[in-house]
C-alpha cells in the first residue's frame, strides 16, 4: 500500500489443479481477496506488487516489471456484489456477447446469440428476456449467473471466484454452487474460490488455504482440514463456526506493523519464538501449517 | 418515462412561476427609481409621479403584480421604460445572437474538456494528466473580462487575425436573410457563405474567451467523474474478462461518467445564456445579456423582470432536457421495474 | 442521488438569481446624472489600457465615399424629438430633425465652434425678431422631408404645439425661459410663414430656436398615425422619423445596436459625406482601440485618459474644446450638520487642489470651474467674484474661524466614474489637512442616484451640462431654492432673485451685472465645491475633417468628411 511500510501480504503461495476447486478462506481483512487480486492483476491502483510469480501451466505470467501479463482465456474472475460489478448502462446480454466477441472471436450477430445460450446454460430462464435487461433490473442471483456466464465465455484456465455467493441468500448460494460445479467440470479450468464461509467451502472445495493477516495459516484437503486442524488460527475458526469464541481469543483486528506471526497477538499459544516469521512446515500429505507449533511435525492439540 | 416527463413538465411550470414571484419583488427591492431616469435631469417632482403613474409604479405592490402576471400569462412581459417597446420582441429579437455565442462556446468548451478530461483520467499522475490539471486550475481562475481583453488586444489588434470587438459581422454588413436568427445557420440555409465566414469571424475570439474559461469545470468533472468509474467494480469486471484499455476507457469508464459530466454541462450552459454581460459587454455582442447590462444601468425594471424570468424560464427548460438525457444515458433512470425474479 | 441533483439544481438557480441581483446593484448609470453628460464611461473593472501607444494593426483605409463609422458614448434608445432619451439618441435625432436657426460657427483647432450668433438655418430662407420680440420665420420652398413632401408652416406650428401640448413632452419645461405658457403663441401666416409670439422678448428664445427638440415634424404622418391613446403619434416616431434634417433614416436595427443614415435630399444645405453608420461599443476602452485600428471613424464619450493616451497616435485626431460644463461636489448640510457653518464650506472650497485635478485627473482636458457661471460661460467675471483658488494657509484660516473642530464626512462617488473616484482621493487628501475626515463611499449608479435624488448625501460628485450657453439657465435647474435637480439643497433667496430677473433680461450690461452678483453670492455661499469644467471632445479618424461644436455638445454629422 502507497504511503505505509507494511505489506498486506506476505509470502503468499498456493497451486490450483485443472479441475480442482481450491478454497481460500479467511475473515474479512485476511487479505485472500488481495491474493486473487495480485494473482489476476487487478489490483487497485493504491496497493502495488513488490514481488511474486504467477505461474499458469508452466508459463510466468508476472513480467520484469512487476505487472501481470494475463488474458482472459488465462485467468478470469467474477466478484462480489454481482449488480455493481455489472456495467449499468450495458444490456446483460450484450455485456456477454462482448465477451464471446473478444474472447471467441465471435461476429456481433453470433455473439448475441450464442450469449443467449450462455445465460440459458447458467440457468436463467427466459434467456431472451433477461438479455435484454439491464442490470439494476435483474435479482442479485441471476446478475451473478450473468457473471458467471461472461467468466465462463473467457474459457479460462484458472476462474477466480471471489465471494460469489455472499451478497445472495441461502437457496440462491446452493444454485450457484451447483452450476459452478457442473461448469467447471465442463471447462475443466481450476477455480479459485474464496470465501469466509466455512459452509460454503466444506461444500465446494477440494483443497482450502486459510489466510489471516495477509499470511498462509495453513494449506491443507478439505477432509483433513476439517478433521485434523493444525493451525491455531484454523482451530479458532472451526471452533467459532461451531460454538461460542474461545474467550481467551480476544479479537483486536489484524495488526501490520508485526513482523512475526500475525496471529500471535490474539494466539492462545503464543510464544517468543512467535516474532519471526513462521515458515509452513509440513504436517501430512498436502498438509502444512504456518506455525512454530508445527516445527517438528504434527502436534496433537488441547 | 411518459410520466416522469409529465412530472417534470409539472415540476418546471410552477418553477418558472415562483421565478416570476421572487424576480418581481426582488427587482423592485434593487435601489433608484426608474421613473426619474425615464422623466430626465430636468423633471420636476411632479413630473416623475406623472410617470410613476403612468407605469403603475406607484401601485401597491400586489395590484402592480397582478398586472404583471395577468400579463404574463398571455406572453406580455411588459414595455421597456427605456426604449417604448414591448421586451419580450425586445428579448427574443436579441436571444439568436446570445444562443449563437453560447452553442459554439459550449462545443468549444466540450471539444477541449472532454478529450483532455477522459485522457487525464486514463493516465492518471503522468505529465499529461498533470498539464490536464494546470489548464484546468488556470481556467477557474482566469476572468472572462481579462482573458477577452488579452484576446482582443494580441489577435484581433496586434496580429489583426480577427476583427475587433464591434459586434455579430462589420460595420454596415446586411445579415443573412433571417431564418434562425443565427447568423452562421442562416448563412448556410440562404447560400449566402461569405456571410457564414464573416460571422464565424467575429464569433472566434468571444467563442475562444467563453470556451477556454467554461472548458475547466467540464475538464475537472470528466477527469473526475472517469477516475471514479475507472475505479468502479464493473471496470474490475471489464478488466477481468478481457475488454481492451480503450474500450474500458470509452465505453465503461466514459459513458458511465456521463450523467455528472452532462450535468456540468448543463450547469455551465445556464450560466452561460444567463451570465454573458460581461462578454457581450466587452465584444459588443447584441444579445440579451447586454440588453441586462442597459437595462440595469438604466434600471428598466420591465426589461429587467423580463430578461430575469427569460433566463429562469431558459434554465428550466435547460434542465428538463438533461433530465431527458439523464433518462437517455442511464438505464436505471428510464426503467424503473425489475425484469424477472 | 436524485435529491442532490434536485437540490444542486435549487441551488444554481438561486445562485443565478443572487449574481443577476448584485450585478444590478452594481449597475452601470450612464445618462442620469446632469443632463445629457456623456458620463465618461470607463471600463467596469478598472483595467488599464494595453501599454503602448504605438499604432496596432490596422486595416485598410476605406475608400472617400464609404459611410462615416460613429461610435457614440451610450446606445440609442428612442427617435422622438420630444422625449428625454439616452445622449447617443440626440445625436442622431439632431441628424434627422433640422431646428430652425442654427449658430454661426468659426473655426479653431481643426473644430467648427459655434459662437453666441445665429443664423437662419438650412430649411429658412429668412428669420426675423420684432422689439416685442414676436419671431417670424419664412420657410425654405426647396426643405422637403425625406419623403419628398413640402416642409410648411403646418408641420412647423404642428410641431411647436405638440411640444408644449403633449403629456408625454418633456420640453414644457423649457418654455417658461422663452416666455411661452401656450399654443396660441404659435401662428401660422401662410404656407411658408409663422410667428412665434412670446409674451416678453427674452435673451434665451434665438438660442432655443437652436435646439433640435424643434425641429419640424410631418403633421399628416403624425395625424394618421395617432391613436386614440398616442393623440401625437409618440410610438410611431419613437422608432421611425421623416426626417427635416441633413440625414433620412436607412435602417435603425435595435437589436444589433446599429443606425443607418442617409443624407436626405430632400435637405437643402450640403452634407459633406455619403452617409453615416452609428454602431454601439459599450464598452469606452473598446471604442477607442477600434479607432486605433481603424475599425471606427469617430468615438465619442472618450474619458481623459483614453483621449491623452490617444494625443499619441497619429492615426488619430483628439479634439477638443472648452465648454460650460460643470464637474463639482454639492455640500449638504441637511445631511451633515457640520456643512451648515458657512465658513467650514469657505474653507473646503480653498482646500481643494483645483489645478492638480485638472492636470491629474482630467489630463488637462478641463478648465477651471468657476462657479456654476463656469470660466467659459458668457457673464464670467470669476475674479471679481473672488473664485476659490488652492490656499491652504486661507483654508486653515477660517476653518478655526469657524468653531468647528475636526469632523468626519462620507463622500459618495459612483461605481462607474473612474475619474470622480480619482478625483475623490485627491480631495480626501486635502480636506485632511484642514481636519476633515473624508471616507470614500463608492456606491452602485443605482444606489447612488436613489440616495442622492432623496438628498441623504452629504457630499456627493455631480455633472452637469446646459444646452446653450446660457448662466440663468444653468443656475434655475441647479442653484433655484427646491429645485428638483438643486441636490445640494442651498437656497439663497437673493439669488433666486436674480435668476428670475435674469432669465428675461435682454440688456447685455444688466446681465453682467446680475451675473457678477450671482457669482458673488455662490462664491460666499460656498454650497458647492466648484471642480472643473470638463471639455468637450471628439476623437477621429487623422483623414476625418469637420468636426462641429454646438450649443448642446452633441456629435455632429453634416459636416464630417473623409480624406
Amino acid at each position: 500500500m502507497v504511503g505505509t511500510p507494511h505489506s498486506l501480504l506476505r509470502d503468499v503461495a498456493f497451486g490450483v489443479q485443472a479441475g480442482e476447486i481450491l478454497g481460500i478462506v479467511g475473515e474479512s481483512g485476511s487479505g485472500k481477496t488481495m491474493a486473487s487480486l495480485s494473482v489476476i492483476g487487478l489490483l487497485p491502483s493504491a496497493i502495488e506488487l513488490r514481488a511474486g510469480s504467477v505461474m499458469l501451466e508452466g508459463r510466468e505470467l508476472v513480467g520484469e516489471d512487476l505487472t501481470v501479463e494475463r488474458s482472459s482465456s488465462d485467468i478470469s474472475m467474477i466478484f462480489q456484489q454481482p449488480r455493481s460489478a455489472l456495467n449499468p448502462t450495458m444490456r446483460a446480454g450484450r455485456q456477454v456477447a462482448r465477451v464471446l466477441e473478444i474472447n471467441q472471436g465471435l461476429g456481433k450477430a453470433e455473439a448475441r446469440d450464442r450469449a443467449v445460450e450462455m445465460l440459458q446454460h447458467v440457468g436463467i430462464s427466459g434467456a431472451d428476456r433477461v438479455a435484454r435487461a439491464y442490470p439494476h433490473q435483474l435479482s442479485g442471483g441471476m446478475s451473478q449467473r450473468v457473471m458467471v456466464a461472461m467468466a465462463l465465455a473467457c474459457k479460462p484456465r484458472l476462474l477466480i471466484a471471489d465471494e460469489p455467493t455472499t451478497a445472495l441468500d441461502v437457496t440462491i448460494q446452493a444454485q450457484i454452487f451447483d452450476l459452478m460445479r457442473s461448469l467447471v467440470e465442463e471447462v475443466g479450468c481450476g477455480v479459485l474460490f474464496i470465501t469466509h464461509d466455512l459452509a460454503a467451502v466444506a461444500e465446494m472445495c477440494d483443497r482450502v488455504v486459510v489466510m489471516y493477516g495477509g499470511q498462509v495459516m495453513e494449506t491443507a484437503g478439505i477432509d483433513d482440514l476439517l478433521d485434523d486442524p493444525e493451525h491455531p488460527y484454523t482451530q479458532y475458526l472451526l471452533e467459532s463456526t461451531e460454538k461460542e469464541i474461545d474467550p481467551r481469543v480476544v479479537d483486536v483486528g489484524v495488526n501490520f506493523a508485526l513482523t512475526g506471526c500475525r496471529f500471535s497477538h490474539r494466539c492462545p499459544h503464543a510464544h517468543a519464538a512467535c516474532n519471526e516469521f513462521p515458515a509452513s512446515y509440513p504436517v501430512g500429505e498436502g498438509h502444512a501449517s504456518a506455525c512454530f507449533l508445527n516445527k517438528e511435525g504434527r502436534v496433537v492439540t488441547s | 418515462m411518459r410520466r416522469y416527463l409529465a412530472k417534470r413538465l409539472g415540476i418546471s411550470l410552477l418553477t418558472i412561476f415562483g421565478i416570476v414571484v421572487v424576480v418581481f419583488f426582488i427587482v423592485r427591492v434593487v435601489p433608484g427609481d426608474a421613473a426619474s431616469l425615464r422623466a430626465g435631469p430636468y423633471a420636476t417632482a411632479e413630473r416623475i409621479q406623472q410617470i410613476a403613474d403612468q407605469y403603475g409604479l406607484n401601485d401597491p405592490m400586489a395590484e402592480q403584480f397582478v398586472d404583471y402576471m395577468s400579463g404574463f400569462v398571455q406572453g406580455d412581459l411588459g414595455v421597456s421604460i427605456r426604449t417604448n417597446q414591448p421586451v419580450l420582441t425586445e428579448l427574443l429579437d436579441r436571444l439568436p445572437a446570445s444562443l449563437e455565442l453560447a452553442a459554439y462556446s459550449i462545443v468549444l468548451a466540450i471539444l477541449i474538456g472532454v478529450p483532455l478530461g477522459i485522457l487525464a483520467a486514463s493516465r492518471r499522475g503522468s505529465w499529461v494528466d498533470n498539464i490536464a490539471r494546470v489548464l484546468a486550475v488556470v481556467g477557474s481562475s482566469m476572468a472572462l473580462f481579462w482573458l477577452g481583453l488579452l484576446l482582443i488586444f494580441f489577435f484581433a489588434f496586434r496580429l489583426g487575425w480577427f476583427p475587433g470587438p464591434i459586434g455579430r459581422l462589420a460595420v454596415g454588413t446586411q445579415p443573412p436573410t433571417s431564418i434562425t436568427g443565427l447568423y452562421t445557420v442562416d448563412g448556410l440555409l440562404s447560400g449566402n457563405l461569405s456571410a457564414t465566414w464573416e460571422a464565424l469571424r467575429y464569433l472566434a475570439l468571444p467563442v475562444f474567451t467563453l470556451g477556454f474559461v467554461l472548458a475547466a469545470p467540464i475538464l475537472k468533472m470528466v477527469r473526475a467523474a472517469v477516475i471514479e468509474s475507472l475505479e468502479s467494480d464493473y471496470v474490475r469486471t471489464a478488466k477481468a474478462v478481457g475488454v481492451s484499455k480503450r474500450s474500458i476507457l470509452f465505453v465503461d469508464g466514459f459513458r458511465n461518467a456521463l450523467i455528472p459530466v452532462v450535468t456540468t454541462i448543463g450547469i455551465v450552459l445556464g450560466f452561460m445564456l444567463g451570465g454573458n454581460i460581461i462578454v457581450e459587454f466587452l465584444f459588443s455582442w447584441p444579445g440579451v445579456g447586454k440588453y441586462a447590462f442597459d437595462a440595469i444601468s438604466t434600471r428598466d425594471l420591465e426589461s429587467l423582470q423580463g430578461f430575469v424570468i427569460m433566463v429562469g424560464v431558459l434554465y428550466v427548460v435547460l434542465n428538463v432536457v438533461i433530465d431527458i438525457a439523464y433518462a437517455l444515458i442511464d438505464p436505471r433512470i428510464r426503467l424503473g421495474k425489475a425484469v424477472a425474479p | 442521488m436524485r435529491e442532490s441533483r434536485q437540490s444542486g439544481r435549487w441551488r444554481s438557480i438561486a445562485l443565478l438569481l443572487t449574481f443577476v441581483l448584485v450585478v444590478a446593484a452594481c449597475g452601470d448609470d450612464d445618462a442620469t446624472d446632469g443632463t445629457d453628460a456623456p458620463a465618461g464611461t470607463d471600463a467596469p473593472a478598472g483595467t488599464d489600457a494595453p501599454a503602448g501607444t504605438d499604432a496596432p494593426a490596422a486595416t485598410d483605409a476605406p475608400a472617400p465615399d464609404e459611410p462615416i463609422v460613429v461610435s457614440l458614448s451610450t446606445d440609442i434608445n428612442i427617435l422622438e424629438q420630444h422625449l428625454f432619451r439616452s445622449t447617443g439618441s440626440y445625436a442622431v435625432t439632431r441628424a434627422l430633425y433640422q431646428p430652425l436657426l442654427d449658430q454661426v460657427y468659426s473655426v479653431e483647432d481643426g473644430v467648427r465652434r459655434g459662437t453666441g450668433d445665429v443664423a437662419p438655418s438650412e430649411i429658412l430662407t429668412s428669420y426675423d425678431v420684432a422689439a416685442d420680440g414676436t419671431a417670424t420665420f419664412t420657410l425654405n420652398p426647396d426643405a422637403k422631408f425625406a419623403s419628398g413632401d413640402s416642409i410648411t408652416s403646418s408641420d412647423a406650428v404642428y410641431m411647436l404645439r405638440r411640444s408644449i401640448e403633449a403629456p408625454a413632452s418633456y420640453i414644457p419645461l423649457l418654455f417658461p425661459f422663452i416666455a411661452v405658457d401656450s399654443s396660441t403663441s404659435f401662428n401660422v401666416v401662410d404656407d411658408l410663414t409663422f410667428t412665434i409670439k412670446p409674451n416678453q422678448p427674452t435673451a434665451l428664445f434665438n438660442r432655443f430656436m437652436t435646439f433640435q427638440v424643434f425641429g419640424p415634424i410631418q403633421e399628416s404622418l403624425a395625424t394618421a398615425q395617432a391613436t386614440a391613446d398616442d393623440p401625437f403619434a409618440f410610438d410611431y416616431f419613437t422608432t421611425n422619423a421623416n426626417a427635416s434634417g441633413p440625414y433620412a433614416l436607412n435602417n435603425w436595427d435595435q437589436a444589433a445596436g446599429e443606425v443607418i443614415l442617409d443624407p436626405n435630399p430632400g435637405w437643402p444645405g450640403d452634407v459633406a459625406n455619403s452617409g453615416i453608420i452609428v454602431r454601439n461599443v459599450p464598452d469606452a476602452e473598446q471604442r477607442a482601440l477600434l479607432l486605433q485600428n481603424g475599425d471606427i471613424d469617430v468615438a465619442a464619450g472618450l474619458p481623459p485618459r483614453l483621449l491623452d493616451q490617444l494625443k499619441g497616435d497619429a492615426n488619430v485626431n483628439v479634439y477638443s474644446a472648452p465648454s460650460t460644463r460643470i464637474n463639482y461636489i454639492g455640500l449638504n448640510a441637511a445631511a451633515e450638520p457640520n456643512l451648515a457653518n458657512k465658513l467650514v464650506r469657505q474653507a473646503m472650497s480653498y482646500a481643494i487642489p483645483y489645478q492638480a485635478l485638472i492636470d491629474n485627473v482630467m489630463f488637462g482636458f478641463a478648465s477651471p470651474a468657476g462657479t456654476l457661471v463656469t470660466s467659459n460661460m458668457e457673464t464670467y467675471q470669476g475674479e471679481a467674484a473672488g473664485v476659490y483658488t488652492n490656499d491652504m494657509a486661507m483654508a486653515q484660516d477660517l476653518m478655526d474661524q469657524s468653531g468647528v473642530g475636526p469632523f468626519e464626512v462620507e463622500l459618495a462617488v459612483q461605481n462607474s466614474r473612474a475619474q470622480d473616484q480619482q478625483a475623490a482621493v485627491f480631495i480626501q487628501d486635502a480636506l485632511s489637512q484642514i481636519g476633515i475626515t473624508v471616507n470614500i463611499n463608492v456606491l452602485p449608479d443605482g444606489e447612488f442616484s436613489g440616495k442622492r435624488d432623496s438628498r441623504e448625501l452629504a457630499m456627493f460628485f455631480h455633472e452637469w451640462f446646459s444646452w446653450g450657453d446660457d448662466p440663468y439657465y444653468q443656475m434655475t435647474f441647479l442653484a433655484k431654492c427646491g429645485a428638483f435637480t438643486n441636490f445640494a439643497g442651498g437656497c439663497n433667496e437673493r439669488l433666486d432673485e436674480i435668476i428670475a430677473e435674469g432669465t428675461f433680461e435682454t440688456d447685455p450690461a444688466a446681465r453682467n451685472a446680475l451675473s457678477l452678483e450671482a457669482q458673488q453670492l455662490m462664491v460666499d455661499d460656498a454650497d458647492r465645491i466648484y471642480l472643473w469644467s470638463a471639455d468637450w471632445s471628439l476623437a477621429t479618424q487623422s483623414d476625418i475633417t469637420g468636426v462641429t461644436k454646438d450649443f448642446t455638445e452633441v456629435p455632429r454629422f453634416e459636416n464630417l468628411s473623409r480624406g
